[in-house]
């Protein structure tokens, strides 16, 4: 056997994989968002649990009651349902909504991102789909949705999962373009290996962090969208609580309970500040360059 | 001699980063007199860069002087102000750096960069300024300096951009000039040009030259005096001659014996004539450039030549000479504009869906670069398997007894099998791409200057690994280089490119010692250190 000189230069076992976690608790920011986004998590999951009364649990004796009001810790609206409650409810809609739109982006982006950058002519139909897309608000999208098949929790999801769609496309079409110059995609074209091979096996699993992260930026977004939604009347309808709903009611008793406006808009803000945070944390984390590469 | 005799005196020099308690470079010392060129010769992570570093002041971050002196011209350095080594660095210790491609600001005319430099050491006036410019860019080489000082980088060649490099660093007129691989990313008939013009303009000033380089070669040429350095010590000095002839320690030995050298070459293996694996026939490649005023650029113009089954035919040239292309239609990557390629005496130009899947497990690729040519996601038997399970080669015993077998050829310990890629060195990740290409059993290995990413030590166990295994396994290989002395080591036949064409052909042997054409000529000259090490 022609063995040369016995391969030297072992490298440390530096295991990629393993350390993402610990780098992405590694800085207070990303400390703060892992812990933030857990809590959200956690809360969402639980929450009927830890709920004192049903969403729907009318007290008219108790209408408009003050923070802190013994049995309603965080008072009472308008027909003196509970805000805890709701906001614990409302909060695992609003998620929900939020994690199925986004999951819907990635199904349907992640796969044309893939066909778009690797082969050209995919690209220039695909793209030009991209263009419609985003010359369309989602909001006249979720109208449309609306008018037909009436406003749902899930038509929100579709109209704000369709908006999102161009966002994972272009960066998993962004990764692919890059990945094709590199040498083992090519070694794998030059062994005849089919497409499916090539996307499935060498491109996709080498774009998945770009994804991971994009999803954590487009969450928060989502959450919004469907605060918005259902303030409008187009997404959860009631007596079923969701943030918009409750942000959406609020308004028109502001003067006489400014907290739970207040309450429910803090609520928006902390889920989507934490999903932002843990989003940049992750991006960091996962960057190989940032880790000690070669 | 007196200590005022040297221009740079360096003494038991120590560096350490950061709180770690091992020193990176330990027990520098050497000297240089005015007027003398000194070249440090070691690998990567011998501590060289980290040494010049210090010699400008200039170490990263957290590197700090732990101990020892650097005196220029008996001012001690160490420990000096930041206003201090303003004063020094440039007018006095110039450095000119590494890559031309990034370290001219694209988005700043040429001349502007010069006159820069010119401000910085106080001058003033703009007329003097405007002169000096062009007086610089007219000395370092370049033509038309008035009209080419107002040209942006991007306009510019490597080799010009470097000359530019060269005059920054001569406009503080200092006693030092610093060249930290100054020509490495360069054609070898550049290069020549590029260290010959340096060379003459450093005597003319008598300045002194610390070359720094990783090549023994190019060292040799280009100076009086050699240090070697490895794991941040300077373990040998001496006259060029001496070191590369007679090397006392065990590393520079091991050093010069892996350097590639021009052999005459040994036996060539007699083969039956009229085998052919690989015959390309009036090949041509356009690529059109949008945007181009031409339109097109002809990467391969036209070309016809044929490799002999059995062996390894070597394809030279420089940039933009067309040889990756080339590769690339032979792999079947690209599709050529005319013309045509036999594997084996089938067609690829017009081969069916079928024919091809078949003439790609007649030839797999070994690239360049290690760090992207294997999948970062999977283990290594994966990727080493990826062609059995591609071909549909074997059940899965076989394979997994194939990849270790595999392993066992490239010398690979089998444990890596489990390994990542990140976890490998830029040898052992190399290694994997060869055990790849040969896990299908092909017939012709292309190797796309599959050594030049590599260090000396490396290279040569590569080199070395290829022609055993290419002639144990009786394959064939293309060897794409633009390194001439990697060709006379390992290939038996050579093709000479040069803008898309054919410039020669034949066996190395004669190529080298009996060049038809100026262009090889040209080449076969500018190979550094022939004079003192070809056998």
């Amino acid at each position: 056997m022609t063995t040369t000189a016995t391969v030297t230069e072992p490298r440390t076992a530096v295991r990629r994989r393993s350390g993402v976690l610990t780098r992405l608790v590694s800085t207070p920011a990303g400390l703060a968002g892992t812990v933030l986004v857990v809590l959200v998590l956690v809360a969402a999951a639980v929450g009927p649990l830890l709920a004192p009364y049903s969403f729907a649990e009318t007290n008219f004796s108790y209408p408009y009651q003050q923070l802190f009001t013994q049995g309603f810790w965080l008072g009472t609206d308008d027909l003196g349902r509970d805000v805890l409650s709701r906001l614990l409810y409302g909060l695992r809609a609003s998620l929900l909504v939020g994690l199925l739109a986004v999951g819907l982006a990635v199904a349907v982006g992640t796969p044309l991102g893939l066909l778009a950058g690797y082969w050209r002519p995919a690209d220039m139909v695909i793209s030009r789909f991209v263009d419609v897309t985003l010359a369309f608000p989602f909001l006249i999208l979720a109208v449309g949705l609306a008018a037909i098949s009436g406003a749902s929790l899930s038509n929100a999801a579709i109209a704000l999962g369709i908006g999102f769609i161009p966002n994972v496309l272009r960066v998993v079409r962004g990764e692919t373009m890059r990945l094709k110059q590199e040498s083992f995609v090519k070694a794998a074209v030059a062994t005849d290996a089919p497409l499916w091979r090539i996307l499935g096996r060498h491109i996709l699993p080498n774009t998945l962090s770009a994804i991971i992260v994009q999803a954590t930026v487009i969450l928060p977004a989502a959450i919004i969208g469907e605060s918005m939604l259902s303030f409008l009347g187009l997404g959860i309808q009631p007596p079923n609580p969701s943030l918009g709903i409750m942000l959406s009611d609020a308004q028109q008793y502001i003067y006489r309970a400014p907290s739970v406006a207040v309450l429910t808009g803090l609520t928006i803000i902390i889920m989507c500040f934490a999903f932002n945070l843990f989003g940049d944390a992750l991006r960091d984390a996962l960057d190989p360059n940032s880790s000690k590469g070669h | 001699m007196s200590t005022d005799e040297h221009v740079l005196e360096v003494t038991d020099l120590e560096i350490t980063y950061g709180r770690s308690a091992e020193p990176t470079v330990k027990g520098i010392s050497f000297v240089l007199a005015p007027g003398e060129k000194m070249a440090i010769v070691g690998g990567s992570g011998s501590g060289k860069s980290t040494t010049i570093a210090a010699l400008l002041g200039l170490l990263p971050g957290e590197g700090r002087i732990t101990g020892g002196s650097i005196r220029y011209r008996g001012q001690e350095l160490v420990g000096a102000t930041a206003a201090e080594w303003r004063q020094l660095r440039g007018r006095r210790i110039a450095l000119v750096p590494q890559d031309p491609m990034s370290n001219l600001n694209p988005t700043m005319r040429v001349g502007d960069h010069i006159a820069d430099a010119l401000r910085a050491y106080g001058q003033t006036d703009k007329q003097s300024i405007h002169d000096d410019v062009i007086r610089l860019m007219t000395e370092s080489g370049i033509p038309e300096a008035e009209r080419r000082a107002r040209q942006y980088p991007h306009e510019f060649s490597g080799g010009m951009r470097q000359r530019i490099l060269i005059a920054i660093a001569l406009a503080g007129d200092p006693d030092i000039v610093i060249a930290d691989e100054p020509t490495s990313a360069l054609d070898v008939t550049v290069q020549k040009q590029i260290l010959d013009h340096l060379e003459r303009l450093v005597e003319q000033r008598g300045m002194s030259l610390l070359f720094v380089t990783h090549d023994l070669g190019v060292a040799a040429d280009r100076t009086d005096g050699i240090a070697v350095m490895h794991e941040g010590e300077l373990v040998e000095r001496g006259l060029p001659g001496e070191v590369l002839r007679h090397p006392e320690h065990p590393y520079t030995r091991e050093l010069v014996d892996a350097s590639p050298v021009l052999t005459n070459l040994s036996s060539t293996p007699p083969v039956a004539e009229s085998e052919y694996v690989l015959e390309v026939k009036d090949l041509t490649k356009v690529f059109r450039m949008r945007g181009s005023a031409r339109g097109e650029v002809r990467a391969v113009d036209g070309i016809s030549f044929r490799a002999r089954r059995g062996v390894t035919t070597a394809i030279i040239g420089e940039s933009g000479s067309g040889k990756s292309t080339l590769a690339s239609i032979v792999l079947g990557l690209e599709t050529s504009t005319s013309g045509d390629v036999l594997l084996d005496g089938r067609s690829v130009t017009d081969a069916s869906r079928r024919e091809m899947k078949q003439l790609r497990r007649f030839t797999q690729p070994v690239f360049q670069d290690p760090y992207s040519s294997l999948n970062p996601m999977w283990t290594v038997e994966q990727i080493i398997r990826e062609p059995l399970d591609v071909f549909g080669i074997g059940d899965r015993g076989e394979r997994r007894e194939r990849v270790r077998t595999l392993l066992e050829q490239v010398a690979l310990p089998a444990h890596l099998a489990h390994a990542h890629p990140s976890q490998l060195s830029g040898g052992q990740r190399q290694r994997v791409a060869i055990a790849r290409a040969l896990s299908s059993s092909p017939q012709l290995l292309v190797c796309d200057e599959a050594v030049s990413a590599l260090d000396v030590l490396v290279q040569d166990q590569i080199l070395t690994l290829i022609g055993g295994l290419t002639r144990e396994l009786g394959i064939s290989c293309l060897f794409i280089t633009h390194d001439l002395a990697v060709v006379s080591e390992l290939a038996e036949d050579v093709v000479v490119m040069r803008s898309g064409s054919v410039v020669e052909t034949g066996p190395v042997r004669d190529v080298i010692t009996n060049p038809q054409h100026d262009y090889t000529r040209g080449l076969i000259e500018s190979v550094p250190g022939r004079e003192f090490m070809s056998v």
